[in-house]
C-alpha cells in the first residue's frame, strides 16, 4: 500500500503499553520504565510511546531507546523543550493550535497526527477534508479504529491517503472486532511504515493487536524478521503482571503457559516423530517448554512417554490397564492427571509375569 | 450470505490438554449448546472408547435442535466404532500436508487418497452423511487440496473441512485459498481455524467473506495449544463487521456461555444455571 514510501523497509513497531498501564492508574517508578522500555525494545519495538505522566517520572531520558511523545496541550510543549525526543503524536485538534504550530522545536521531530477511521469511506474522506490543510505540517499520519477494515479494498484505501496527503502511514487498529492483530500484519506486509501495538493488546476501550502476535507473526509468517529476542517474552510477561495483576490465560497466543502443554494421543503421537506435525513453531524460538499431560485423552505412546520422563521401566506395566485406569480417574478428577497419581496407578498395574 | 456454528468444544476443544469432561458434563454442554443455536455439534471421538461411545449415544438421546457429529481418523476400525453410534453426520479428518503425511502417517498423497476413498465409502453406503476435514489445509500444496476435495466429493461427500490446524493462516491467505477452493471445486467449505497467533476470528471472518458457510468454535476458544476459534467473539465481530446473526440474543449466550465456562474450569457439579437446573 505504500510502496512509494518505504518500499524497502520492514515496518516500524510502535509500542503503547507503557501509556495505557499508566492510564489505568498504575503506579511506576523510573527503573520500572526504563527496565520496560529496554525489554520492550529486545522484543522488537523499535519507537516506545511515552506521554506526559511517564516523562515526569523519567526525567532524564535513557540512551539508546527512540522515544515517540504524546502531545495533548502546552504543558507537554515545555516538556519537550529539555529533551532530545525526535518523534511527538498528538490528535488533530491539538496540533492544529498556535501554540504548536508555532513551536520551533517541534517542527524538528517527526510529527505524527492521529485520526480514527471505522469505515473506509469515513478514511477516504480525510483526503476530501484535511488534503489541502496538512500541506508538508505533518510526517506521518497514525490511523486508529478500523473496526470495519477487513476487507480487500482497505489497502488500497490507505495507499490512497498515503500518497494523496504525502505522509507516511501507522496503522493503530483497535480490536473491538477481535481484528487487531490480523491488520497489524497486512499492513506490515504490505509494506506500512509503523504500526503500533501494546504487549498482550493492553489498553484502550477494546484493546489493539498485540506486540507479541505481531512480532511473532512477523518472523513465522511473512518472514520479516527484526531480530527481536522472543525468547524474552515470558519474562516481560511476568513483569506485566506484576505491574498491572492482570494475570495472563494460559491459553493466551504465545504469552499463555499452557500453549505448548499437549495431552491427545493423536497430537503426543505426531510431536514424538516430528514436532512440527502440531507446532507452528518450536517453543524455545518464544522462551516456553513443551509439556506432556496425561490424562482422558491420552493414549498408549503418551503413556509410554511419560513413564520414560520419570525413569519408570515401561516393560514391568501394563500400559494398556494404566491407560484405561488414567482415562477413568481423569474424568473423575475432571483434570489431567499429576505425575505421583499416574505413579500410583503404575503400582497397581504391574504385568502379570513381572 | 449465511453462516452455520459447528461447535467443537466437545472434540477438539477437550483435548486442551489438562480438560476431561464427564459423559454428564457433555451431555448438559450438548444442551446448552444447542439453546445456542449452533448448527452441528462435534460431540466426540468414538474410537476413544466405550465412554466416549455412551457419551455420543447419550447426546444423540437428547433429540436436540443442532446435529450430532463424531470425529473419526480416516481408519476404517474408527469409522466402524461411529456407525455404532449411528450419529447425524460422520467427519473424516484426513492429513493433508507433507508434513502430516510423511511424518505422522509415513505414507503417500496417493495411500492418502484412496484411504480417504475407502473410509468414506464405507459411511456412505451405510447411509450417514460424511464430511470430510483436510488437516493441516493452511500447509498443504493446494493442487492436493483440489485432488482431494475432487475425490471426496465424487464420493459422495459434499462438505470440506479446511483446517489450519497449526494456525499459521493471515487474512489474505485465508480469503484467497477459500475462495481458490470454492471456484475450482464448488464444495461447501467449513473453516477450522487455530489461534495460536491470535487470529482465529479475523482468520474464519476472512473465509466466510470468501465463501465459506460453516465455521468452527469452541466456547471460550478452548482447544490445543491456544485453542480455537471462539464461539462468542466470533458472533460478535461476524455480527459487528458483517450484519450476520442479528437474531441471536448476545445477553442470552453470554449467560450459557459463562455456564459452559463453568463446567470448562471442573466445577459442573456447582452449576445452577437457569436451564439445566
Amino acid at each position: 500500500m505504500f510502496e512509494d514510501v518505504s518500499k524497502y523497509n520492514i515496518t516500524k513497531v510502535i509500542d503503547r503499553t507503557l501509556p495505557e498501564i499508566l492510564t489505568e492508574k498504575r503506579k511506576l517508578s523510573r527503573m520500572d520504565i526504563i527496565d520496560l522500555c529496554w525489554k520492550l525494545k529486545n522484543i522488537g519495538a523499535d519507537l516506545i510511546e511515552i506521554n506526559r505522566d511517564i516523562l515526569k517520572i523519567l526525567g532524564k531520558l535513557p540512551k539508546g531507546i527512540t522515544f515517540l511523545f504524546r502531545i495533548e496541550c502546552d504543558e507537554d510543549l515545555q516538556l519537550l523543550k529539555n529533551t532530545d525526543i525526535s518523534y511527538c503524536i498528538s490528535k488533530e485538534e491539538a496540533f492544529f493550535n498556535k501554540n504548536v504550530l508555532e513551536n520551533n522545536r517541534l517542527k524538528a521531530l517527526n510529527r505524527f497526527i492521529e485520526i480514527k477511521a471505522d469505515s473506509i469511506s469515513e478514511l477516504l474522506s480525510v483526503i476530501e477534508t484535511k488534503g489541502t490543510g496538512w500541506g508538508g505540517q505533518i510526517d506521518c499520519l497514525r490511523i486508529t479504529g478500523l473496526n470495519n477494515f477487513l476487507c480487500e479494498d482497505w489497502i488500497n484505501a490507505v495507499g490512497q491517503v498515503s500518497k494523496s496527503l504525502n505522509v507516511k502511514i501507522d496503522i493503530c487498529p483497535d480490536n473491538h472486532f477481535y481484528t487487531a492483530t490480523a491488520l497489524a500484519l497486512e499492513a506490515i506486509k504490505n509494506q506500512s511504515d509503523y504500526v503500533t501495538v501494546s504487549f498482550a493488546g493492553f489498553g484502550g476501550e477494546y484493546g489493539f493487536a498485540a506486540l507479541e502476535e505481531v512480532m511473532v507473526g512477523m518472523r513465522v509468517l511473512l518472514k520479516k524478521d527484526k531480530e527481536a529476542k522472543l525468547e524474552l517474552l515470558p519474562d516481560f510477561s511476568k513483569d506485566f503482571t506484576q505491574l498491572t495483576e492482570i494475570c495472563i490465560p494460559g491459553y493466551k497466543p504465545l504469552i499463555g503457559e499452557d500453549i505448548f502443554k499437549y495431552e491427545s494421543g493423536i497430537h503426543a503421537d505426531g510431536i514424538e516423530k516430528e514436532p512440527s506435525t502440531y507446532e507452528p513453531f518450536e517453543p524455545e524460538m518464544i522462551g516456553q517448554k513443551r509439556k506432556l499431560y496425561i490424562g482422558k485423552h491420552s493414549g498408549r505412546k503418551s503413556i509410554e512417554k511419560k513413564l520414560q520422563e520419570l525413569s519408570i521401566d515401561t516393560g514391568k506395566y501394563d500400559i494398556e490397564r494404566i491407560l484405561k485406569k488414567v482415562r477413568r480417574k481423569s474424568m473423575g478428577l475432571r483434570r489431567a492427571l499429576l505425575d505421583e497419581e499416574l505413579k500410583e496407578i503404575c503400582k497397581f498395574s504391574v504385568m502379570a509375569y513381572s | 450470505m449465511e453462516a452455520k456454528i459447528v461447535d467443537t468444544t466437545l472434540r477438539d476443544g477437550e483435548q486442551k490438554a489438562g480438560i476431561a469432561f464427564t459423559v454428564n458434563d457433555k451431555v448438559r454442554i450438548a444442551k446448552l449448546l444447542d439453546t445456542m443455536g449452533v448448527f452441528q455439534i462435534e460431540a466426540g471421538i468414538p474410537a476413544m472408547g466405550i465412554d466416549e461411545m455412551r457419551c455420543v449415544r447419550k447426546i444423540l438421546e437428547q433429540n436436540l435442535k443442532s446435529r450430532i457429529s463424531t470425529w473419526n481418523r480416516m481408519n476404517p476400525s474408527d469409522i466402524a466404532k461411529s456407525i455404532e453410534c449411528a450419529p447425524h453426520i460422520i467427519h473424516i479428518s484426513v492429513p493433508s500436508s507433507d508434513i502430516q503425511i510423511k511424518s505422522k502417517l509415513r505414507k503417500d498423497r496417493s495411500w492418502v487418497l484412496s484411504n480417504m476413498k475407502k473410509c468414506i465409502s464405507i459411511a456412505v453406503e451405510k447411509g450417514f452423511e460424511v464430511t470430510v476435514g483436510m488437516e493441516d489445509a493452511s500447509r498443504a500444496d493446494q493442487a492436493f487440496l483440489v485432488e482431494i476435495i475432487s475425490a471426496a466429493l465424487g464420493e459422495g461427500s459434499r462438505r470440506i473441512r479446511y483446517a489450519d490446524t497449526v494456525g499459521v493462516l493471515y487474512w489474505q491467505r485465508a480469503y484467497d485459498e477459500v475462495e481458490s477452493l470454492i471456484n475450482q471445486t464448488g464444495a461447501e467449505i467449513e473453516i477450522h481455524a487455530h489461534n495460536d497467533f491470535g487470529m482465529a476470528v479475523s482468520n474464519s471472518l476472512a473465509a466466510l467473506k470468501a465463501g465459506a458457510e460453516y465455521v468452527d468454535c469452541t466456547v471460550l476458544g478452548i482447544g490445543e495449544r491456544a485453542g480455537n476459534c471462539d464461539y462468542l467473539k466470533f458472533i460478535k465481530a461476524a455480527r459487528g463487521s458483517m450484519g450476520l446473526f442479528k437474531d441471536l440474543d448476545i445477553e442470552y449466550i453470554e449467560k450459557i456461555h459463562n455456564d459452559v465456562t463453568y463446567m470448562i474450569d471442573g466445577k459442573g457439579d456447582k452449576i445452577q444455571s437457569f436451564l439445566l437446573g
